[in-house]
């Protein structure tokens, strides 16, 4: 992973940010978040090829794989939430990031409802 | 997509700022603060659509 690059990436764009902090704050805050953009795109390129050889393993194996599903959209969702919720604070809307983090953990819970039912089922099967 | 949008950006952010004080300087303060705001329309369109394209590819990616 080209760690280096991204660390030394996010480090010139800090520097930047105050730079334009003084003069202008509305730029240094879309800087911040184009920054964290192009990071966020970069880690994607990284992590596309192991989430990929993990499904196939999946689906080779013949477990059913709607548990890695859920557990992948829920990565995706709080993926992206933790990046809008922290451009909001560091906008300095602290409320608003954490009503971002609030839609979230509920997009989450709904996602794994279906799964604590089944779980549920079956820990009521082995109890009756 | 790639590292010089960043210095893109913020060479219009400082542009806008150097042109903000000219025209302050020379009288023109309506002039000045219409150009911060196109300057600002430009550069918030170009980070919205950067921020779009992350988004479709986190969708296709985890599959939401």
């Amino acid at each position: 992973m080209e760690i280096f690059k991204i660390l030394s990436l996010i480090f010139i764009t800090a520097v930047i940010c105050i730079i334009l902090k003084q003069y202008k704050p509305e730029y240094s805050l879309i800087i911040a978040v184009l920054c964290s953009v192009i990071v966020l795109t970069m880690i994607i390129r990284q992590i596309l090829v192991p989430i990929s050889t993990i499904q196939q393993k999946i689906e080779n194996s013949g477990i059913d794989n709607n548990y890695f599903k859920v557990a992948l959209k829920a990565l995706g969702i709080g993926y992206v939430t933790s990046f809008i919720a922290d451009s909001c604070r560091d906008a300095g809307q602290s409320a608003l990031a954490l009503k971002a983090e609030l839609a979230g953990k509920c997009a989450i819970f709904i996602l794994s409802v279906p799964l604590t039912l089944s779980i549920l089922e079956t820990a009521l099967g082995f109890v009756k | 997509m790639d590292v010089d949008f960043i210095f893109k950006i913020a060479a219009i952010g400082i542009i806008v700022t150097v042109l903000n004080q000219v025209l302050i300087r020379s009288g023109r303060e309506e002039q000045a603060m219409l150009t911060t705001l196109a300057g600002l329309v430009v550069v918030l369109l170009m980070v919205v659509n950067s921020v779009a394209e992350l988004f479709d590819t986190v969708k296709d990616l985890f599959g939401l």
